[in-house]
C-alpha cells in the first residue's frame, strides 16, 4: 500500500485521513451510476464537500452527479478506499487529495463485486447535471 | 477461437472485421458482462482534427474507432491530457534504455525522432492503450501506463485489442485476478491479441520494454544464484 504514482510521485493510497461521509460519482447520462469500465478494478468517487462545477469541469458534458453516504456503500460489503486520484486527467491537487474508490470487499469476486456495485443504482432520484 | 468462450457467455462470434457490426458485437459484449468498454461517443471533430494536425495520417481502423469511440472516455479535456502523455511515455522510454545499458543518449534521441508516432487508444489510470503503424501498415497496440509495463506489446490491430479486452474480463471473472495487470498477464487473454512471434513490429517504446524485462529477469536470477 506504500505504492506510489508513476505519473507525480504521490502516494497512491493516502495514509491517515479520514473517510468521507457522503461521496459523489460521476456518471454518464444513459449508463448506470455504478458500472466499471475496461481494467477498472475499483469505481472512481470524490469526497462530496467537492463542488459538483468543480468535478463536472474534469468530464464531458452529459456527466451526471450521484451523491450516497459512505456506510450506505459499506453496508453491501463494498469498500471505500482513499486513493490518489488520475493526476493527468484532474490536474487539481483538490480533486486528487479528496479522490477514493469503491472496491470489492474481501473475499468478493469479480462477478460479486459487478452485481454488488449493481445494487447501488438507483432510479428516478435527482441528479445534478 | 474462443469458440467455447463466447457460447458459454451466450455471445455470438465476434465479427471477422472491424466495422460497425463488430463494435455492435462489443456493446452487447459490455451488457452481458456488465461492464463499460469504451465509450460509445465519438471523438469530437475538433478533437479529431486538431490531433490528425499534430500527429499526422491515420491508420483506416483508427479513423474509423475515433468516428464511433473517443479514447478518453468520459474526461472533459482528453485531447489535452493526451497532449502530455507522448512526452511521459519517451521520458520513461529514454530512462530505461538509458539505465539498462541498451542504448547511448544519442542513439535512443535518433530513435525516437523516428519512431512512429503515438496514437490514444485508451486513456485510463490502470487500462490505457496507445497504438502505432508500423511500415508494413500494421497496428500495433501497446501498453500506455506510464510504469513497470508500459510499451509492453498486446495486440496487432484494434480488433484482436478489443476481444482480447473482452477475454480479459471474462478471465478476470473467472480467475479472480486482485489486479489488471495480472489480467493482461493471463496467457489466454494474450494469446487473444494475436500479437506475432515472427517479424513483430518495432518501437522504441517496446525495445525500452524488453530492456527492463531482461535486466530485470537477469537481476532476479542472479539473486537467485546467490541464496
Amino acid at each position: 500500500m506504500d505504492e506510489k504514482c508513476p505519473k507525480c510521485g504521490k502516494p497512491k493510497y493516502p495514509q491517515g485521513g479520514q473517510k468521507p461521509e457522503w461521496v459523489k460519482r460521476v456518471y454518464v447520462n444513459g449508463y448506470p451510476q455504478y458500472q466499471l469500465r475496461q481494467g477498472e478494478e475499483g469505481l472512481s468517487i470524490f469526497d462530496a464537500k467537492i463542488s459538483d462545477a468543480d468535478i463536472l469541469g474534469k468530464f464531458r458534458s452529459g456527466s451526471m452527479i450521484e451523491i450516497k453516504r459512505t456506510d450506505e456503500i459499506e453496508s453491501k460489503g463494498l469498500i471505500v478506499l482513499q486513493t490518489h486520484g488520475d493526476c493527468a486527467h484532474f490536474q487539481n491537487d483538490e480533486l486528487e487529495d479528496n479522490h477514493c474508490e469503491i472496491r470489492p470487499g474481501p473475499g468478493m469476486n469479480r462477478s460479486q463485486f459487478k452485481v454488488t456495485l449493481k445494487t447501488l443504482c438507483v432510479q428516478g432520484e435527482k441528479h445534478v447535471q | 477461437m474462443f469458440n467455447n468462450i463466447w457460447l458459454h457467455r451466450n455471445l455470438p462470434q465476434p465479427p471477422d472485421n472491424f466495422n460497425e457490426d463488430f463494435l455492435n458485437w462489443l456493446w452487447e459484449a459490455g451488457k452481458q458482462l456488465n461492464v463499460i468498454f469504451f465509450d460509445n461517443t465519438p471523438m469530437p471533430p475538433k478533437d479529431f482534427e486538431q490531433l490528425k494536425r499534430t500527429v499526422g495520417n491515420l491508420h483506416a481502423d483508427l479513423e474509423y474507432f475515433y468516428s464511433k469511440c473517443a479514447p478518453w472516455g468520459s474526461k472533459r479535456a482528453g485531447l489535452e491530457i493526451w497532449h502530455n502523455q507522448p512526452q511521459l511515455i519517451y521520458q520513461q522510454t529514454r530512462e530505461n534504455l538509458l539505465s539498462r545499458g541498451k542504448l547511448a543518449s544519442a542513439d535512443i534521441e535518433s530513435a525516437l525522432a523516428v519512431a512512429p508516432p503515438l496514437w490514444p487508444i485508451n486513456l485510463s489510470p490502470n487500462a490505457s492503450a496507445i497504438a502505432f503503424a508500423d511500415g508494413l501498415g500494421r497496428l500495433a497496440i501497446l501498453n500506455g501506463n506510464i510504469g513497470e509495463n508500459l510499451g509492453c506489446p498486446l495486440a496487432m490491430g484494434l480488433r484482436n485489442f478489443i476481444i482480447m479486452t473482452v477475454i480479459g474480463e471474462i478471465m478476470w471473472e473467472e480467475k479472480n485476478y486482485q489486479t489488471y495487470d495480472a489480467v493482461l498477464g493471463d496467457a489466454m487473454v494474450r494469446s487473444a491479441g494475436l500479437w506475432p512471434y515472427d517479424n513483430p513490429p518495432h518501437h522504441p517504446v517496446i525495445d525500452a520494454w524488453e530492456a527492463t524485462q531482461v535486466s530485470d529477469y537477469r537481476r532476479k536470477m542472479s539473486s537467485v544464484a546467490r541464496e
